[in-house]
């Protein structure tokens, strides 16, 4: 579950923690959902499977 | 991972130092660190990579400015921020490797990217280029199978990625349709463009009005006025308030019929 940092009317910034010890982090800016790197079209499972 | 999420369009401007302060204590905790983002996203990954002490940066089709005097694309939501407190400044990203991606194609993103290159001073610059992906290449890196492949590749830091396009793949794109319908109407290819952006209807779901719009106008070029006209009422059903449209659409009928 994505644990919330910080929220305000106009942004929020999430973090998502992957199982495991990972090495590389991932700060993702998002202007579309679409282009969410969580979105399973652009590489989340790499992220959350692999752990950079 | 961490993920910024813009509700506003605002640019990411409102995030306060604190929250960066706290990403930047999380990510202290990794070996590598990599900023991301499409458009208001990429420009937030080359502004916010040096405050985030990022290694690398990864961005598609990133923004050096919106100031409507320098691009008017986003002339409202720049207009809405009353003050830039996370700017790309001269001499940003020393020391980091930064992957532009983006479509050379696209006159405006162009024009971003080379000032964007002349302000920025990375470790290292790399550009992907995605022809006829116009102002969203990762949605036609999406549409074409290649998102995962690419993103994963960079994110492992792969020194070349190679693009493979299959016209199997290309002839079902709606972004890759619409950007060679429009590139080749900027061109005078006026067959061309209408071939791409008719197929480009023909999709499911992609009855978009800018299509509609750009094809009445290659109709009229193409001395197809009958098609032209069908092309605007279908524009003005789907933009039912838009009075200026509607005018366009009675003169084209008037000149047509006499």
């Amino acid at each position: 579950m994505p644990q919330t940092i910080f929220e305000s009317r106009t942004d929020v910034v999430e973090h998502v923690k992957c199982s495991g010890r990972a090495k590389g982090l991932v700060v993702s800016f998002t202007s579309l959902e679409y282009y969410d790197l969580r979105n399973p079209g652009f590489g989340a499972d790499f992220l959350l499977k692999k752990r950079l | 991972m961490i993920a910024f999420k813009s509700i506003g369009r605002s640019w990411f401007q409102n995030i306060p130092s604190s929250a960066i302060k706290q990403v930047r204590d999380l990510a202290d905790e990794y070996e590598t660190v990599i900023t991301y983002g499409s458009s208001m996203g990429g420009y937030a990954a080359i502004a916010f990579c040096d405050e985030l002490c990022a290694d690398r940066v990864i961005a598609i089709a990133p923004q050096y400015s919106i100031d409507p005097d320098f691009d008017t694309r986003w002339s409202k939501e720049a207009r809405a921020i009353k003050e830039w407190h996370w700017t790309i400044k001269q001499g940003s990203c020393q020391g980091r490797k930064v992957t532009v991606i983006y479509d050379e194609l696209m006159n405006a993103d162009l024009r971003q990217i080379t000032h964007l290159k002349k302000t920025v001073q990375p470790d290292a610059w790399h550009e992907i280029h995605v022809p006829f992906g116009g102002h969203t290449p990762a949605k036609l890196l999406a549409e074409t199978g290649q998102i995962s492949v690419v993103t994963s590749a960079l994110l492992e830091d792969a020194d070349d990625v190679v693009l493979g396009y299959r016209w199997s793949k290309l002839r079902t794109s709606s972004t890759y349709l619409f950007n060679l319908g429009a590139y080749a109407a900027r061109h005078q290819r006026y067959k061309l463009a209408a071939l791409a952006l008719n197929r480009m209807l023909a999709q499911k779901n992609h009855n978009t009005p800018i299509a509609h719009n750009l094809l009445s106008t290659v109709m009229i070029e193409l001395n197809q006025p009958h098609l032209a006209i069908a092309h605007l009422a279908i524009l003005t059903h789907l933009r039912p308030n838009n009075t200026a449209l509607r005018n366009k659409l009675s003169r084209l009928i008037e000149k047509t019929v006499h």
